[in-house]
């Protein structure tokens, strides 16, 4: 079979498998006892060996399948989710990755599959041992029906609220024809009572009839034995309904044994508040809305036809003022509302969650602090806050490396931490959420802070400051020196950070998509890195400039405002022209020069000259030009492979009457 | 055998104009045949590039053929057209004087280009067609590509 025209799809849902059984994992690492999480991680073992055993991947759909049977012991109760078998499930994990990524390479990394197979077995064959002795002294409590843990878990809170638990045994009569009618019914007004946990059959088999004359149900409710009891009988062609109390020891010994057998560590405190929190996450799972995978090259294309049709639009405006048919005026308004709607959907498809970078890192934050032997709590907040897909795409690298130096530099170990007054867990909090036209991703420690006086140090040795200057900077200046060139504060290069790129690199890769870095910072309390970054990156706000009779565009983000001047007010230093605006000396740049662009008869030497004022970080600068014309919402394209990178030009755009204008990077020029 | 079929082999090819000379290119490589638009003039390209255009949407480069093969300068007229190419992957509009037909060519009356080919970089050719008694110079596509800066 040729399985080549599956392979893009196969990639697709591998990683997507992939990713949730890293979160399953890793919610299972926190609370061993979820057998939820343990189903839903065989059920992603599973779907993954079917795919890949389709595909012909021999070696991925042999490592799932026996880490299904691995899984399917811990389903079973035959053995727990130790520490170790994490890990080990772990290892499989990253093995998983590395062969679905050979399949895209089409390389052969060599993993050794087999012994990890070996290993998975051994613990399946160990601790079978140990888990058949638990299990044979357990079947003398367990009472005729199968309770999950969840379901004790709800049996122990009811009896701890003064509910009522019943053991039920329904009897429908022999001649009875409808039986799952009946039972149905049987359901029905004990649900108006109370909650049925669970019944015997399951109540699908119920429903589609398997079961003979009686099932049982478990259920609670705060009213009484007899009350329950007429409740039932008051269904005619029911024989005989059985109540009996499940009583609280009787459960109490039954649990506490299970209980043991599913927690092996120390983690019994707070079991209360895990229960709660998995059921939340239960009931999360389900709002997953219905998705179509789409090549982005064809939204680039729809983009573009919605763009083409916005101009158009445009000008059947204009021919719409000239002359105006009976009727024209109405239609060209309603093809004007439904091109905004669509430019706006067609903007949407593009926004994806940033939670798709988000998730790989809570198990990178587990395996630095495995590393790094410290305790770390990763909060991760509104991954649900949508960006551009391009700035998706971009974002990772610099976030990682923010995470990674707030964990190896800003938290401080678990005994300095215990010595300075703090709990011995480090926070990290990763936050991202919409403010005005930008998103800001926010990543914060509790840790000991940025020193500035450290810093000022370091950037003298470092040479990129002389002393003086070092001691002239404010505290707050001094710490922003960390996003220099050169400069890396940690003492020795360890694996986690510190590999000779420092902030620097971060500050870059933000600021090439448009946004920009800051540091806030409290010596012994922490520090807080807030990246800025543009909704998105297909549209910007900008300023429309003339020069002769050409017409650029400057990103509204570059600008800090417009000013007129008189040509008598330019002062020339060292050859570089210069004005003074409000105290302060800015270079001039004449656009017109830059650009090559032919300078206009000189005999208006005396008319007032428009100056933009722009900013690339701390560096302002003033731009010559002809005339403005308006600030408008433009669309940036690329100038494509062939002229592109210029310095000086950032992109182009289309303006409303179908020309190209060319969006000026201001980074370039000053 | 395999020869004869090969050298049988026909070539659809867009004729256009610049000067004197009649020039074609391969039908394959070409997108669309446009009328002139705005040109956007585009800083810091090599002098042959005339700018970018807005073609429903994308942005386009032009070249002028005219300067890249050292021709004096013509102001474009109504014939003017954009030959929309594919080069390596990426569109690029070349403005030339006229676009005047497509013909078949066979194969076996194409011929390696001629050492000095009127002044024009021969690099840029990959053959002269005979065609009755007409020439066309064969323009290779793939050596049209604009030097960066």
């Amino acid at each position: 079979m040729d399985v080549s025209q599956y392979m893009g799809m196969f990639m697709d849902e591998s990683h997507e498998h992939l990713q949730a059984l890293n979160q399953c994992l890793l919610g299972l690492e926190k609370t061993p006892a979820d057998l939820g999480l343990v189903n839903e991680i065989f059920r992603v073992a599973h779907t993954l060996k079917g795919m890949a055993a389709t595909m012909g991947f021999s070696k991925i759909a042999d490592l799932t399948h026996k880490m299904e049977n691995t899984l399917d012991q811990i389903r079973t109760g035959e053995t727990f989710a130790t520490e170790k078998l994490i890990d080990l499930l772990f290892k499989c994990l990253d093995s998983l990755e590395i062969l679905v990524d050979d399949v895209v390479s089409q390389v052969d990394s060599n993993v050794d599959v087999v012994s990890l197979m070996q290993e998975l077995e051994n613990f399946s064959v160990q601790e079978d041992v140990k888990a058949s002795e638990t299990f044979s002294e357990n079947d003398v409590n367990s009472s005729s029906l199968e309770l999950s843990v969840y379901e004790k878990d709800i049996i122990e809170q009811a009896i701890k609220q003064n509910f009522n638990t019943y053991h039920i045994k329904v009897k429908i009569t022999d001649d009875c024809l409808l039986k799952s009618a009946r039972a149905y019914m049987v359901f029905k007004n004990l649900e108006e009572i109370g909650e049925i946990l669970s019944s015997d059959p399951s109540s699908q088999d119920i429903e589609d009839e398997k079961f003979e004359n009686e099932f049982s149900i478990i259920f609670v409710t705060k009213e009484e034995n007899s009350s329950v009891e007429s409740h039932i009988l008051s269904i005619s062609e029911i024989e005989s309904a059985d109540i009996k109390d499940v009583s609280v020891d009787k459960l109490d010994d039954h649990e506490k044994a299970s209980m043991e057998k599913m927690i092996p560590n120390n983690i019994t405190t707070g079991m209360e508040n895990e229960k709660k929190d998995n059921l939340n996450h239960k009931n999360e799972k389900i709002k997953t809305t219905q998705t179509v995978r789409v090549d982005i090259q064809r939204l680039d294309y729809l983009n573009n036809l919605v763009q083409e049709m916005v101009i158009s639009k445009t000008r059947l405006d204009q021919i719409k003022t000239h002359n105006d048919f009976h009727g024209l005026g109405e239609t060209v308004e309603h093809i004007g509302r439904i091109t905004t709607d669509l430019q706006d959907i067609v903007m949407k498809i593009r926004m994806v969650p940033v939670e798709q970078v988000f998730n790989r890192f809570p198990r990178m934050v587990r395996d630095l602090a495995k590393d790094l032997n410290k305790k770390i709590n990763l909060v991760i907040e509104g991954q649900e806050t949508e960006l551009d897909r391009t700035i998706i795409d971009e974002i990772g690298d610099p976030l990682v490396h923010l995470l990674r130096n707030s964990i190896d530099h800003g938290l401080e170990s678990t005994e300095e931490r215990l010595a300075a007054g703090k709990d011995e867990v480090g926070t990290v909090r990763l936050v991202a959420y919409h403010k005005g036209d930008s998103i800001l991703i926010e990543v914060e420690d509790d840790g000991k802070g940025i020193d500035p006086d450290v810093i000022r140090s370091k950037a003298v040795e470092k040479e990129l400051l002389t002393e003086k200057e070092a001691i002239e900077l404010d505290d707050k200046a001094a710490v922003k020196l960390i996003f220099k060139p050169g400069f890396s504060t940690a003492k020795e290069v360890t694996e986690v950070s510190g590999r000779g790129v420092g902030l620097d690199a971060v500050e870059t890769q933000i600021s090439s998509l448009g946004g920009f870095v800051d540091v806030e910072t409290e010596k012994g309390k922490g520090s807080q890195f807030i990246i800025r970054l543009p909704l998105t990156l297909a549209i910007i706000q900008a300023l429309l400039i003339r020069i002769n009779q050409e017409i650029y565009a400057i990103p509204l983000s570059f600008i800090d405002e417009t000013i007129t001047m008189n040509p008598q007010d330019i002062k020339t230093i060292q050859r570089q022209e210069t004005i003074l605006l409000r105290g302060e000396v800015l270079p001039l740049v004449r656009l017109s020069n830059v650009l090559n662009i032919l300078e206009q008869d000189e005999d208006n030497q005396d008319e007032d000259l428009y100056i933009v004022i722009v900013r690339k970080g701390n560096q302002r600068a003033g731009l010559v030009v002809d005339d403005l014309i308006g600030q408008q919402e433009i669309v940036i394209k690329s100038l494509g492979d062939l002229i592109g990178g210029i310095k000086g030009i950032a992109g182009a755009t289309i303006l409303g009457d179908g020309h190209v204008a060319l969006i000026l990077d201001i980074g370039g020029i000053i | 055998m395999e020869e004869d079929r090969l050298n049988k082999k026909e070539l659809k090819l867009v004729v256009f104009a610049l000067g004197q000379e009649e020039y074609a290119v391969n039908i394959l490589g070409v997108h669309e045949i446009i009328k002139m638009l705005n040109i956007t003039r585009v800083p810091k390209t090599p002098y042959y590039v005339e700018g970018v255009i807005n073609l429903r949407g994308n942005i386009i480069p032009v070249v002028s053929l005219r300067k890249r093969f050292g021709l004096n300068e013509k102001v474009c007229d109504d014939n003017s057209r954009i030959i929309i190419g594919d080069i390596e992957g990426n569109m690029m509009g070349m403005i030339v004087d006229a676009v005047s037909e497509v013909v078949s060519l066979d194969q076996s009356d194409i011929e390696p280009p001629p050492q000095e080919a009127s002044g024009i970089e021969s690099s840029y050719l990959s053959g002269v067609g005979k065609l009755n008694n007409r020439l066309l110079l064969l323009l290779n596509l793939e050596l049209m590509g604009i030097e960066k800066q």
